[in-house]
């Protein structure tokens, strides 16, 4: 990937992220509080709007760590605030290395993932957006190459989410309605569904048949 | 939907507007970020501890509303019902910061713990002393082992007084952060709703629910609660929510507790009074004597119907600190 098509990958991104905030509402809602379609919405446009005037594509850690700037000044809650830190961290572990490699991909996923763990107080199986990004980041290990491993990461975020369907909460505001959120995908697992999708180029909707209505 | 409000984007930043227009002898914004409203006065004549609460938009009174004398000297704002960012709690502690440190005392939310860990970080570094204290008085969020995670409500009002009254009096701010702590082991709240509510933002119902149930245990962000029910008459509710705190305080005949009986938003204060008047019947019939009763809005969900009850446990201390005076615009009988 040279600078407009990592710009193209990821405004494609996150047009996708703000076409499925009715998605990421509902799931949320019924299972947490239901803000997370308009953090996710409020923080993509945002930065929608930064890109073309600020970004330097040049350098993927610069691109990174104001990503993070943005969510945490856009929509710093629970999600946002995690996903911040985790861009933040993935941006220092890159460092001068890019993007459009794979291993530095990897780097940085296991830079971000490791401080979502610390800061959020999570591990996989807890219900929330390790479960899709946890399997994805492993798949992406052996994987030959970015346009190999993101669909193979996308299958794997699914297979994460499907799993943990059936599953109680254990964090957020999800993990106090208990028992009624077992059936419903984690709506930040989602999230990362979406995103994976979308910079893969599909549109599947793997859940549909099990996702409980409240 | 039927809100009173211009782009649904603006709704926090244009209610901030209006509410520093109507009070500008008591609030003012601060440098640093559009997002943190402090007392005129959070400085007072003397140095004092500081007292920074947060959270997100969508509860007035709380939080912003006991940013006030002998209460909190500050606060973060965030979008509705999300959490304030790292910039606005910083702005507010550095505008609260006297020399004696600063007690962050805000709602146990993941978000929130996040940020103003963060922001507490921030303040070390640029050398302030700093004491954290989390509200997690909601009975129906976690069971009792896993009372650690449970979320903040109306409990955590009694907290801002308890320990606004103390920094007023001088207290250090171990000692503050201490009444803070005490205030809110003895604390404890429920709630029910009755009625959804909307983000502005979202422009849809958090929930849905039938014209005959009632969500017992709802939080303030429209949470499903721990059981849904048939709808109750107002001494069912009463029972239902008394009997789920009373389980979890270990009060005696004789013992003395301040009660808050709290709109949800839009339940009307003649039902808020019905429902206080089975709680005082069932505390006095089982010997305890309520020191002082608070009944209105004091932390709403919006336009949720509904309330809840909170029960603290007094002391002598907590007694002295929670009669002290008080004063706030947003707040008639505090």
């Amino acid at each position: 990937m040279g600078e407009s098509s990592t710009k193209d990958a990821l405004e494609c991104l996150l047009r996708s992220l703000i076409d499925h905030e009715e998605e990421f509402r509902e799931l949320d809602a019924a299972a947490g509080d239901g803000d997370l379609g308009i953090t996710v919405r409020s923080a993509a446009a945002a930065i929608l709007e930064w890109l073309p005037r600020n970004a330097t594509f040049g350098s993927t850690s610069d691109l990174l760590a104001g990503i993070a700037q943005i969510c945490a000044s856009t929509s710093p809650s629970t999600f946002g605030s995690l996903v911040s830190r985790g861009l933040d961290a993935a941006a220092k572990a890159i460092g001068d290395q890019q993007i459009d490699d794979l291993s530095s991909m990897v780097v940085g996923l296991e830079a971000g993932i490791a401080m979502v763990q610390r800061r959020g107080r999570a591990a996989p199986g807890d219900k929330t957006f390790l479960d899709a990004l946890v399997p994805a980041l492993a798949v992406a290990r052996g994987a030959a190459s970015i346009t190999v491993a993101l669909p193979l990461m996308r299958a794997a975020a699914i297979a994460g989410t499907v799993q943990m369907m059936p599953a109680v909460p254990k964090h957020g505001r999800a993990a106090w309605v208990g028992e009624r959120a077992s059936g419903i995908p984690d709506a930040g697992s989602v999230v990362v569904i979406r995103a994976l999708e979308a910079l893969e180029g599909t549109d599947v909707q793997p859940w549909d048949a099990g996702t409980a209505s409240r | 939907m039927r809100k009173i409000m211009n782009a649904p984007k603006d709704f926090v930043d244009d209610f901030l507007a209006g509410l520093l227009k109507a009070y500008p002898r008591d609030f003012r914004s601060v440098p640093g970020s559009t997002r943190a409203i402090a007392r005129v006065e959070a400085r007072g004549a003397d140095p004092r501890v500081g007292i920074v609460t947060g959270g997100g938009s969508g509860h007035l009174p709380l939080f912003l509303g006991y940013v006030g004398q002998g209460l909190c000297s500050a606060v973060a704002v965030g979008n509705t019902f999300s959490s304030p960012s790292v910039d606005a709690i910083l702005a507010a502690t550095k505008a609260s910061e006297s020399g004696k440190g600063i007690l962050f005392l805000y709602g146990n939310y993941s978000g929130d713990g996040i940020n103003f860990d963060d922001g507490a970080d921030m303040a070390r570094d640029d050398g302030i002393d700093t004491a954290t204290v989390r509200a997690a008085d909601d009975v129906a969020s976690a069971p009792p082992a896993a009372s650690g995670s449970r979320r903040g409500v109306a409990g955590l009002t009694f907290a801002f007084k308890c320990a606004g009254a103390a920094a007023a009096a001088g207290y250090s701010l171990s000692e503050t952060a201490g009444v803070a702590t005490r205030s809110l082991e003895g604390t404890r709240t429920m709630g029910v709703g009755l009625s959804p509510t909307i983000i502005p933002e979202a422009g849809r119902p958090t929930f849905q629910l039938s014209e005959d149930e009632m969500e017992l245990g709802i939080g303030i962000h429209g949470e499903p609660g721990i059981r849904r029910e048939k709808m109750g008459d107002a001494n069912r509710i009463a029972d239902v929510l008394l009997e789920a705190i009373l389980a979890e305080l270990e009060l005696t005949v004789l013992s003395r507790v301040a009660v808050l009986v709290n709109s949800l938003g839009a339940t009307p204060e003649e039902e808020l009074y019905i429902i206080y008047g089975r709680v005082a019947n069932r505390l006095a019939a089982n010997g305890i004597n309520v020191h002082r009763a608070f009944v209105g809005r004091y932390a709403t969900s919006l336009e949720m119907a509904g309330c809840s009850i909170s029960v603290m446990t007094l002391d002598d201390e907590l007694t002295s600190l929670l009669d002290a005076q008080s004063y706030s615009p947003l707040l008639r009988h505090f």
